[in-house]
């Protein structure tokens, strides 16, 4: 200490001689200011999570010498551009390069193959064990043992984290001296923390952003007889699951909306007849099912299913697109920025001379890198697209902004204004906050502008601000990892990314308690809404696109007997004779408005639906309930009952179907994934 | 940087695909650049993500890292202070491109960070309120000598490695705004700066 102290004052007195008089006063006042400082000092914890982050960073780079040689080699020699010889060089490189790794290419893919191999190694050896027991799953459960950890953090941020991750460093790192406090805190119930430590390892992986999902539970029909939420045709959370498993790791738990991924699928619903049939001058047409529940003997599955109209290319009303693109810096990668201007370029192409095409781009600044240009004029907007190039920060905020005066200034009254917005959604939008933001949004929808949300990349993903964004703003949001993807959301299914046939689409369910003893709706969980809130065309809800489909399974347990709801003094809710008379499973309500329009329309109809065989069911209903049933084994869900991935399985390849686009099979072809993950 | 010839060892390793070495390269600056990240953010959680990304960053660029540009050191402190720049143009909402590269230059304290976010104690905390004016108003590069000498406890060598300076450059400007802080602020702010987030002293 007195070192550092004379270190400071010889300085002082190289400045001011004369200071030297006041030598006790000074070093006194030193004394004092050191003993209250902001501390500058790295959090353990945080220090061990990163360095794991950005080993197993290291590990998918290398994953292969293939890969390692054009990831380690290819991009530096030309960003450095010394031309032939630097080009030279690198050929040499990489000639030489596989006989010099020798082995490594092999233990690196047994890093990388194999995920969770190091949560278990860490686990393991925090705990003291033998690798015998690595493969206990236990030590990989992530879910219960995070809120533990979560509420230790909070409180205490470095008092609790800190032996933990202390333990975690020298656990792998064994060769080092290991203080004697970090031995207690080793020997002391080393199980738990083996625990505590793989979930945590599980968590810190990623610093992306998922709101907590809170299941839903069983309700009972006595007494909540009605079921309302609000349509959901996002399909971002199905992409961004095939991401981390192809990535090798299973998803977060609450990376996982269930509906999404039952909604990412095309299915073959009927769509609505027109004016004269069933389904009136609605637009969408509707349809229900009922079987066993797969996963839960004794339970029946029912699905609700909406198909909106769907119109083609020439029947779409004219566009005015704002491609809103974020070209900060963290844009700079493949899978970002090449695959936006990809991505748009497809769109682009698409585009009629009716159509209005602008771009905007945002990183430091914002500006109009295209000003609203007929469809029709495809090279120059090809061009505008391929010139785009990633660097700086970003603004979010002032680019959202000027989109929107953009999309104002082109207006098509009767047709789809929309700001399509490109981003990995490290999304800065300054001193202004996201309520702000959102409450921006929310006004521009109300004059007619709709926000869509195209997700790229990874790593900094924050999927909970940009689905908030793009519901916000009527719009949808998906999660574009590749070009295939790009044109299932662009391309095939444009008129439904693009344009409206219904807004604020509700659905509310009056289960008759003589048929059904308590419902559980799977997924939804974002999109639950208040009875009262159906008939309120104040609040928001989903909007349909042209040709879309949503799917919703509820799980529901048949009636105990009972009649009468038995746990109240002063009322009671006892079963109607109507309905107990009555053949009726439900009665099914939508709520929506036209897109321009500011009152719903109601649509109304009792149902009665026999349960069929699961096997005798159609093959997009089947198909679904796999989908869902997968979703509740990723989620960990409390109510997968008896759900298994090789069930999944085999519903699902009995029920492929025609599978136009081979979606159905790369689904199987991730649930065998995420069975060799381990969940 | 007495640790450059290990470094750069090291980094030639990762290169090559050693995940170990990548590992050591690590441990070796993950604290001194959470360090840098920290005393010019002012705040633990901007520390934290700025060092995430610096690191990933210097991940992703590993192979672009030439020894004979300038030694590893300046390398990932170049990395560190362009996202920061980075962090503080996001932060400032001004429409130029220019932004804000700095803290300290934000035109209104408003863009520096409350006192309420820094790891303060509450008694220092007006103290920082008075120490800012006097930084804001040093020379950028005066301030960032002046920071990587006291806050970072940078020796010279290696500061006038980070900025591609000699040595005795660093020094006089270390000295040079020194002597301007003492004229501008009472000597106890002064003092309080110079010991303002050392590390313990045991």
């Amino acid at each position: 200490m007195s070192t550092k102290i004379d270190d400071i004052l010889e300085e002082l007195y190289l400045i001011d001689p004369a200071m030297r008089d006041e030598e006790e006063t000074l070093k006194k006042t030193i004394i004092d200011l050191l003993k209250s400082r902001p501390d500058g000092r790295m959090d353990k914890a945080f220090e061990a999570e990163l360095k794991e982050k950005l080993l197993a960073e290291f590990s998918k780079k290398t994953k292969s010498g293939h890969k390692r040689s054009s990831f380690f080699l290819a991009r530096p020699a030309f960003r450095i551009g010394l031309g032939v010889a630097a080009a030279a060089l690198v050929a040499v490189y990489v000639a030489f390069a596989p006989g010099t790794r020798g082995l490594k290419p092999a233990e690196a893919i047994a890093y990388t193959d194999r995920p969770t191999a190091p949560t278990a190694r860490v686990a393991q050896a925090a705990a003291g064990k033998k690798p015998a027991k690595l493969s206990n799953p236990s030590a990989l459960r992530p879910i219960q043992a995070l809120e533990k950890d979560k509420s230790a953090r909070l409180s205490a941020p470095m008092g609790a984290a800190a032996p933990i991750a202390q333990a975690e460093t020298e656990a792998k790192e064994a060769p080092m001296a290991m203080p004697s406090s970090s031995v207690a805190v080793l020997d002391k119930k080393a199980d738990d923390r083996a625990e505590v430590l793989a979930d945590r390892y599980n968590q810190s992986l990623n610093t992306e952003g998922y709101d907590r999902i809170v299941e839903s539970s069983f309700a009972k029909v006595l007494e909540e007889p009605l079921s309302t939420f609000s349509i959901d045709v996002d399909t971002a959370s199905y992409a961004n699951v095939r991401r981390f498993l192809r990535e090798g790791s299973l998803p977060p738990p609450d990376a996982v909306r269930i509906e999404e991924l039952v909604n990412y699928f095309p299915y073959d619903y009927a769509g609505p007849t027109g004016p004269d049939g069933a389904s009136g001058d609605a637009p969408f047409a509707f349809d229900t099912e009922l079987s066993p529940c797969p996963w839960n003997q004794g339970h029946s599955l029912l699905r609700i299913a909406l198909q909106a109209k769907r119109i083609s290319d020439r029947e779409m009303p004219p566009s005015n697109l704002v491609f809103l693109i974020d070209v900060s810096g963290s844009m700079d990668e493949d899978n970002k920025l090449p695959l936006v201007k990809e991505s748009l370029k497809m769109l682009a192409r698409r585009m009629r001379q009716e159509d209005r095409i602008s771009i905007v781009v945002y990183a430091g600044s914002a500006g109009i890198v295209l000003e609203p240009t007929a469809g029709s004029k495809t090279a120059k907007i090809l061009q505008a697209i391929d010139d785009l190039e990633a660097g700086g920060s970003t603004a979010g905020g002032e680019g959202i902004a000027l989109a929107y005066d953009t999309a104002k200034k082109a207006f098509i009254p009767k047709g789809s204004n929309r700001v399509i917005l490109a981003t990995d959604g490290d999304f800065n939008v300054g001193a202004s906050s996201d309520g702000e933001l959102v409450r921006l949004i929310e006004e521009e929808r109300k004059a007619g502008v709709f926000l869509s949300v195209l997700g790229f990349g990874m790593g900094n993903y924050k999927d909970s601000k940009m689905q908030k964004l793009a519901d916000s703003g009527n719009g949808n949001y998906a999660y574009i990892d590749s070009l295939s993807e790009a044109d299932k959301v662009l391309g095939q299914q444009m008129a439904g990314t693009l344009f409206t046939v219904a807004k604020d689409v509700k659905v509310q369910i009056e289960f008759n308690p003589a048929l059904v003893g308590e419902y559980r709706l799977i997924g939804y969980e974002k999109r639950a809404l208040a009875a009262r809130d159906f008939a309120d065309d104040a609040k928001d809800a989903g909007e349909l696109g042209a040709g879309a489909s949503v799917t919703a399974l509820y799980e529901l347990i048949p009636p105990s007997g009972a009649s009468k709801r038995g746990d109240l003094k002063y009322q009671s809710t006892s079963l109607s004779p109507q309905g107990a008379a009555a053949a009726e499973l439900l009665t099914l309500k939508f709520r929506y408005k036209k897109p321009d329009g500011s009152a719903s329309s109601l649509i109304e109809q009792p149902l009665q639906i026999a349960p069929r065989e699961l096997a005798k069911c159609s093959a997009d209903f089947r198909f679904a309930a796999a989908v869902a049933e997968w979703g509740l084994i990723l989620r960990g869900s409390a109510y997968k009952g008896g759900a298994s991935l090789e069930q999944t399985a085999s519903l699902a390849r009995g029920s492929l179907g025609r599978d136009l686009g081979g979606y159905r099979a790369e689904f199987l072809e991730l649930v065998s994934l995420s069975k060799q993950l381990g969940r | 940087m007495e640790n450059d010839d290990q470094a750069e060892r090291l980094a030639a390793a990762s290169r090559d695909g050693d995940r170990e070495a990548f590992s050591r390269l690590y441990d070796l600056y993950a604290k001194r650049i959470y360090a840098y990240l920290y005393y010019r953010s002012l705040d633990r959680e901007s520390a934290q993500d700025l060092t995430s990304a610096v690191f990933l960053k210097a991940l992703e660029g590993l192979a672009g890292f030439r020894p004979e540009l300038g030694g590893f050191s300046r390398w990932i402190y170049g990395i560190a202070r362009n996202a920061l720049r980075d962090h503080f143009r996001a932060l400032s909402r001004t429409v130029s491109l220019e932004g804000a590269a700095d803290l300290w230059d934000f035109p209104d304290a408003g863009g520096l960070p409350a006192a309420a976010g820094l790891e303060i104690e509450a008694e220092n905390r007006d103290l920082w309120e008075r120490l800012k004016p006097h930084f804001a108003a040093l020379p950028s590069e005066q301030r960032e000598i002046l920071i990587l000498r006291t806050w970072d406890e940078l020796p010279y060598k290696d500061i006038a490695q980070i900025l591609g300076k000699s040595e005795n450059a660093c020094k006089m400007s270390y000295s040079r705004s020194l002597a301007r802080l003492r004229e501008a602020m009472p000597l106890c702010l002064l003092l309080a700066f110079l010991l303002a987030s050392k590390p313990p002293i045991a």
